[in-house]
């Protein structure tokens, strides 16, 4: 089993839950995949749980054809990246730590700081161009 | 969260084989979130509350199905592990 393939069971595993209980379990799912940090909305939960549940699909698909669906890693690392930029970091230096919901940004740091080596940058930029 | 679509997309100008996956996500988030939100609203009479830039946008989008599936099919072909796998196999 190689690392990218590990890195699309670890989005599955993470996503069947949260994914689909973001988009289909109405405000509590969101609250609860949220840790009620963030104010409901009903088009954004549905939008972020669209979202995650496209990834899930992605990371399925991916289990098949790993190199092809590896721009996703690549997509994760970038958003999960600027919500830490933009969200989490500036609470945590203004001292609002208890805004920021720690399920959500520990598995974000996890994927931006191991998914970077996982993805297969050669194949998925140059390998093709060159084939 | 299609602003950070719009950054890999600017990578697709450059390697549009690779990056055509992202398409495929977009297809798929963007069918769902009209299944799950848009069209129980327009259902129930509340179209009032349905974003329709959005909306649109996401209808628009599946355009994007009939590129990909000639994208798909190049690049699945290539996939190295799955020629390796097929190599294997022989």
């Amino acid at each position: 089993m190689t690392p990218l393939v590990l890195a699309y069971i670890f989005n599955i595993i993470i996503l069947i839950p949260i994914g689909l209980m973001t988009m289909l379990g109405g405000a509590k799912g969101g609250q609860l995949a949220c840790q009620s940090k963030f104010p409901e909305s009903e088009g954004f939960r549905t939008i972020l749980g669209s979202l995650w549940t496209a990834i899930l699909i992605g990371s399925v698909l991916g289990l098949f054809f790993p190199i092809t669906m590896s721009v996703l890693l690549l997509i994760q690392v970038i958003y999960k990246a600027l919500w830490l930029l933009v969200y989490a970091m500036p609470r945590m230096l203004n001292q609002r730590t208890n805004e920021v919901p720690w399920g959500i940004a520990s598995t974000f740091l996890i994927i931006i700081v191991t998914f970077p080596w996982i993805i297969p940058w050669g194949q998925l930029f140059f390998d093709v161009v060159r084939r | 969260m299609d602003y950070n679509f719009n950054w890999v997309s600017v990578l697709g100008l450059f390697f549009p084989i690779s990056m055509s996956a992202l398409l495929l996500v977009q297809v798929i988030y963007k069918t769902l979130w009209l299944l799950v939100n848009a069209m129980p609203l327009m259902l129930n009479k509340r179209s009032n509350e349905v974003p329709w830039g959005i909306s649109c946008e996401c209808v628009t989008n599946e355009h994007h199905l009939d590129e990909l599936r000639a994208i798909m099919n190049r690049r699945i072909r290539i996939d190295p592990i799955k020629v390796r796998r097929k190599e294997g196999a022989k």
